[in-house]
């Protein structure tokens, strides 16, 4: 699969971590949207 | 390993040229300067709107718009510079900066990375379109309170959309930039080794992460209440629009060290250059980042003193946002120590940082002031808030991302930029944003209230000094944008290093930074052979 990233030279291992940092904290962001409007929909 | 080899020979293929380029473009230089554009091109706008709230405030009486296109310009004014001037900005510096500053070669996630940018556009587009809408753009300032933000028309939609893309653009750009920082670090390039505006971008992502979901959950509540019939905020269904004010200073207050906490890292990069010594501190200034980050979320409350609380809350609120000079002043500090018997020059990036220092000290003494409960009631609301918050965030962050241009142009452009120009360009700035801004305290003080057309006529002359600094202070930014485009197209040649007391690896790179760098990684550790590698 030949890859346009500039960052091809990265070892793929570092690269993974990359993904794996990504998903999680866009997870986290997901979880914090959803709890605050969680917070109005069973708020007081 | 095979990977590796497989991709060494796409290594020189032929770059799309023209729109395409920068369209599909996953480098990280490229990216920052796209986003370095954009916030000019968004400064300009936004300063554009503020001429018109000074020309307007020129004099008492209204006399060249209406109230209603007046409320539109402050709102519009805040959202173009907080979200379309600043932010960029310091995603822009990062991008360029951050993968040199650590020896990686680019950003971890380069598609994510043309994703974040190129939504901005169009985000922005969006929201200034509402101008040219029958119900016009938002008028009930940048924190759209309801019940007044939902009495608008429907171009409101718009605007909440547009928000939503610019908190996506953000999460996408501090994902990208964690990911960077934790994953792409040079061999020896440890934590406690990086240059500061490394550290503190890294826990202004983090904040970004933690509050851009806030901001949007609130605003996606305005949306339903506005359009589908909800009440989260409308008491007459049970609702509650306090807690509007709650969720919205939730994400507010930590916004603020957004557009600060990398401009204490830009300082506290320049001031160790231009003083040939070593940051004083080091791991105190890292500390200190990271105290007024975990503060910034217990102070939300002290922007809503007058809405009402029991007085616990508003003695808590008080208190922890006073607690935070402490590390603000540690930072204050160890600046100072790090010029005190320092081999100083005076080149304009290390005047705008200086300026920084004194002018943002400023800013944050009159936030002490605002902290304080009973003085609050009279200052809340009043232009005396108008000239702290633009201390922080003109003499502030704007000088900040000012010093840096100056700082690493030469390192984009490979051209040292006018010297003499950018000197003038300084002393303009700093005398006009003091003639702009420092009238307006004592209009606060007296009573003025913020965002009005029109003023009673005790206001007259601070009023006309203040419109006065304002159009210079303008005027003094076409003159930086001049300097910038010389620069770009031409100068005498910048050397590697740049600066006699550069430190660190984005000055082992030659200038101009070729687009790419540290495709090997450098190895980073005490030898004296890679002292240069060190950041100072
Ligand atoms: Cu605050």
């Amino acid at each position: 699969m030949a890859r346009q990233d500039s960052n091809r030279e990265a070892p793929v291992t570092r690269r993974r971590g990359a993904r794996r940092t990504a998903v999680v904290l866009a997870v986290i962001a997901g979880i914090i949207y959803a709890a605050f409007i969680g917070r109005g929909v069973f708020g007081g | 390993m095979t990977t590796q080899t497989a991709h060494a020979d796409d290594h020189h293929h032929e770059a799309p040229k023209g729109l395409a380029r920068w369209l599909f473009t996953t480098n990280h230089k490229e990216i920052g300067s796209l986003y370095l554009i954009f916030s000019l091109a968004m400064f300009l706008v936004g300063g554009a709107m503020a001429m018109i709230i000074r020309a307007e405030l020129f004099s008492p009486g209204l006399q060249l718009v209406n109230p209603e296109f007046f409320n539109q310009m402050t709102t519009m004014h805040a959202l173009v510079m907080i979200f379309g001037a600043v932010m960029p900005a310091f995603v822009g510096l990062a991008n360029w900066m951050v993968p040199m500053m650590i020896g990686a070669p680019d950003m971890a996630l380069p598609r994510m990375n043309n994703w974040s940018f190129w939504i901005l556009p169009f985000a922005f587009l969006m929201l200034l379109s509402t101008l040219f809408m029958p119900s016009g753009a938002p008028a009930s300032g940048w924190t759209l309170y309801p019940p007044l933000s939902l009495q608008g028309g429907n171009s409101f939609a718009f605007v909440i959309f547009a928000i939503h893309l610019m908190g996506i653009s953000s999460i996408m750009g501090a994902i990208n930039i964690i990911a960077t920082i934790l994953n792409m670090r040079a061999p020896g390039m440890t934590l406690l080794r990086m240059p500061l505006f490394v550290w503190t971008w890294l826990i202004t992502a983090f904040l970004l992460i933690a509050v851009m979901p806030v901001l949007a959950g609130a605003v996606t509540m305005l949306l339903t209440d506005r359009f589908f019939d909800t009440s989260f905020f409308n008491a007459a269904g049970g609702g509650d629009p306090v807690m509007y004010q709650h969720i919205f200073w939730f994400f507010g207050h930590p916004e603020v060290y957004i557009m600060i906490l990398p401009a204490f890292g830009i300082i506290s990069e320049i001031i160790p250059t231009f003083s040939r010594k070593p940051l004083f501190g080091y791991t105190a200034m890292v500390y200190a980042t990271a105290s007024i980050a975990f503060l910034s979320f217990i102070v939300w409350a002290h922007h809503m003193f007058t809405v009402g609380m029991p007085l616990g809350a508003s003695l808590f609120f008080m208190y922890a946002t006073m607690i935070i000079a402490v590390p603000t002043g540690i930072k204050v500090f160890n600046w100072v120590s790090t010029m005190w018997r320092g081999s100083m020059t005076f080149e304009t990036p290390m005047l705008f940082a200086i300026a920084f220092v004194i002018l943002f000290t400023i800013g944050g003494l009159s936030g002490v002031m605002l902290a304080i409960v009973p003085a609050d009631f009279q200052y809340h609301d009043t232009y005396f808030v108008v000239a702290h918050f633009h201390y922080v965030l003109v003499t502030g962050a704007v000088f900040a991302i000012m010093a840096a241009a100056y700082y690493w142009l030469p390192k984009w452009t490979g051209h040292m930029y006018d010297e003499r120009l950018g000197k003038i360009h300084f002393w303009w700035s700093t005398i006009s944003v003091n003639v702009l801004f420092f009238p307006q305290h004592y209009l606060g003080l007296a009573g003025m209230p913020r965002r009005i057309p029109d003023y009673a006529v005790q206001f007259a002359e601070f009023n006309m000094i203040s419109s006065i600094g304002g159009f210079a202070f303008g005027l003094a930014q076409l003159l930086f944008v001049y300097i910038v485009i010389k620069c770009v197209r031409g100068g005498e040649k910048a050397t590697a290093q740049v600066w006699e007391g550069a430190r660190g690896l984005e000055w082992t790179v030659p200038s101009p930074a070729p687009l790419h760098t540290f495709d090997t990684p450098p190895l980073v550790d005490d030898s004296l052979e890679h002292k240069d590698r060190l950041p100072s």
